[in-house]
């Protein structure tokens, strides 16, 4: 918030000193008119500085001076209109303006820190306090982007050239850095080798920006170990969501990788070389399982045998590529079959690698983490809503659709689907604007992120709407947590634009599945009349499809 | 996108530019006069332009004609900013190729998403 708010700041301060003027002329106008009543070149110029108080106050926080100066236009204009003198409860009028409008002025910064305190502050996003450091000569190109991530909760350093960034990083390297080119006193190239160079270098995201980006400056940017390059001028958003992509890289070990591997020794160095790097394995030797293992293992990766049992792994890999569901799932082969043929087959099957056996372990490694990675920015491109970072409406309902195949499957799997409605959010947009309507979703959305367990799954319904599907908690617990974030977030406190505070609530819906006779529609529309329950129940509240209200 | 800023009174133009710059992450020209306007517009060529209704010399409504009958500044969409609504007024700037109006006092932390919602950029 400091960028925006220092420069708002800024600029308030001069209006003041600049309106203190205004006040001052408006009162000498007044004066004039004393001598020579009905003046109408005098009014119309007592109406111009009315009118443009009315129309800065309020961009300023200072509604109060928009009311007055408003008063004062209309007063003017009535004079001018009906064309006569100024009576005596007119005159008594402009002075209590004149003498209002000091007033506001000179209480006009005093409103501000009291307000500040009253905010209570709220989990932002998943990458408060991540430290990013802005590398730019004229300290102007990121404003945009660094008040985008201020408000997410980072902390931003700037420097101006390459001598500074690269103390700033020996004193602490930052989670990311974005350098403007050109610097003044070095090659961000050069500037960015150094960086990698150091203990731990490698792991800042980097990116330039420039305005001229041939093939040639690309290839020299990525060999100097930047991540990318952003050509002005530049798509803020678009970079904002690819830095904070790169942010996530090294947060999401928890990979789960499906092995089918028949030979025991293989199954076991496998497991051992990717479990020493954090993954999360499941092996199996029999590929007549593989199908149920997919189902509820759901894995990230797949690594495959050509030659097992009954089946091989050229039908495995076709299996997996020609169903929707795994579009986006790596498969890797892991074989001695090493001619020609078996190659051009394992292509022929979709296949993503295929990797020869003995295999060394730093290999196998940094092939299945490219796989990974690659995998999840398509996936995030498919399935995660641009604004709050959940799954969008279809990625939900596919998740939702295993959830109640594995609860068919084992009836000890219990799973809850949660409605959120955000209430009166159509009148908060009419009120206060579509950006505030905005902020409140990705408030909310942090929020969730941090009341509910990574193994739920979080989805955007539709515009205002939420969702969650909560596994293995009975429904009296599901609702405990439903609970703790209705309350959390109708706590919070929410700075409208117009720079008054409002509180915002929410409604929900709980349907606990029952495999039994429900399929994923039937679960939702049980949720959704609990949700329907929980409106006409007076909002803020949260309803169960039984119609307990808790 | 760049928007041209088209306002007398300094107060209103570097808040509005600031707010188009650091919350819009917008280009932002200025411009103090409706002269001045037309001549940035053309030469420029910004994507919108945002237009103070009372102006000393041209005003507004006088700049607005001018662009409309400029054939390189004739396509690109106005927006006013009136302190008021007088909705006979709106009906006859709009029928004379404004665009859209914004009240004033604006809401700087939303500016620049409503002159996207305007232009249809969103």
């Amino acid at each position: 918030m400091k960028i925006w708010q220092d420069t708002f700041e800024e600029l308030k301060q001069q209006y003041v000193i600049r309106s203190a003027e205004r006040v001052q002329q408006i009162e000498d106008l007044l004066n004039s008119l004393a001598k020579a009543p009905g003046e109408g070149a005098i009014l119309r110029e007592l109406m111009r500085h009315f009118h443009w108080l009315s129309g800065s106050g309020g961009i300023y926080g200072m509604p109060q001076i928009t009311k007055l100066g408003t008063q004062g236009e209309e007063l003017c204009e009535n004079l001018l209109r009906f064309n006569r003198p100024v009576t005596r409860s007119e005159w008594d009028k402009c002075h209590a303006l004149l003498e209002a409008l000091k007033i506001a002025f000179s209480h006009g910064d005093e409103q501000d820190p009291q307000k500040q305190t009253m905010e209570k502050p709220l989990p932002r996003s998943q990458f408060e306090g991540y430290e990013i450091l802005l590398v730019d000569a004229e300290q102007s190109n990121f404003l945009f982007l660094a008040k985008q991530l201020e408000d997410q909760g980072m902390s931003i350093r700037s420097v101006r050239n390459a001598a500074d960034a690269l103390q700033s990083c020996e004193a602490k390297l930052p989670r990311a850095i974005i350098i403007a080119l050109p610097l003044p006193d070095a090659s961000g190239y050069e500037l960015v080798e150094r960086i990698r160079q150091m203990e731990n270098g490698q792991n800042p995201v980097i990116f330039f920006v420039g305005t001229k980006f041939g093939f040639l400056d690309k290839v020299q940017a990525i060999h100097s170990g930047a991540d990318g390059f952003f050509q002005a001028p530049v798509d803020w958003e678009a970079a904002e969501s690819k830095l904070k992509h790169l942010m996530e890289r090294d947060k999401t070990q928890n990979y789960r990788i499906l092995s089918v591997e028949d030979d025991p020794d293989q199954a076991q160095f496998i497991r051992a070389v990717l479990e020493s790097a954090g993954y999360r394995v499941h092996h199996i030797s029999d590929p007549l399982q593989f199908e149920e293992a997919l189902l509820s293992f759901k894995p990230d990766l797949v690594i495959l045998d050509i030659l097992l049992p009954e089946l091989t792994g050229y039908e495995l890999a076709r299996y997996i590529r020609q169903d929707e569901r795994w579009a986006t799932l790596p498969v890797l082969f892991l074989t001695t079959q090493n001619q020609l043929e078996a190659h051009i087959e394992s292509a022929r099957a979709g296949v993503d690698d295929h990797l020869i056996k003995p295999i060394a372990p730093p290999l196998l490694l940094s092939a299945v983490a490219a796989r990974l990675e690659r995998a999840r920015f398509v996936k995030n491109l498919l399935h995660r809503d641009g604004l709050t970072h959940l799954l969008t409406h279809t990625a939900f309902m596919e998740q939702a659709q295993g959830v109640v195949a594995q609860c068919k499957r084992n009836p000890q799997h219990i799973a809850a689907l949660v409605l959120i409605d955000i209430d009166h959010f159509k009148q908060i947009n009419e009120q206060h604007g579509y950006a505030m309507g905005d902020k409140l979703l990705v408030s909310l959305s942090a929020i969730m992120r941090e009341r509910i367990r990574t193994s739920d799954i979080v989805g955007r319904f539709g515009g205002e709407e939420l969702a969650i599907i909560v596994e293995d908690l009975e429904e009296y617990d599901a609702v405990n947590l439903a609970q703790r974030v209705r309350q959390d977030f109708a706590a919070a406190v929410h700075k409208a634009p117009d720079g008054s505070e409002i509180h915002v609530t929410f409604s929900a819906g709980l349907a606990m599945l029952d495999p039994k006779v429900m399929d994923v529609e039937r679960w939702r529309r049980h949720a959704e009349q609990a949700l329907r329950a929980a409106k006409n129940n007076g909002r803020n509240c949260v309803m169960t499809a039984l119609g307990g209200k808790r | 996108m760049k928007v041209l800023i088209i306002d007398d009174e300094e107060d209103i133009r570097s808040i509005a530019a600031m707010s188009l710059g650091i919350l819009g992450g917008m280009e932002v020209v200025e411009a103090e006069s409706g002269e001045d306007g037309i001549a940035k517009a053309a030469e420029t060529q910004p994507d919108a332009i945002l237009l103070d209704m009372m102006m000393p010399v041209l005003d507004g409504p006088g700049t607005l004609v001018k662009l409309k009958e400029n054939p390189q500044t004739k396509e690109i969409p106005v927006i006013f900013l009136t302190a008021r609504s007088m909705n006979a007024e709106l009906e006859k700037l709009k029928s004379m190729g404004a665009t859209g109006f914004l009240a004033k006092p604006f809401d700087p932390t939303a500016l620049s998403s409503q002159i996207k919602r305007i232009i249809g950029a969103e």
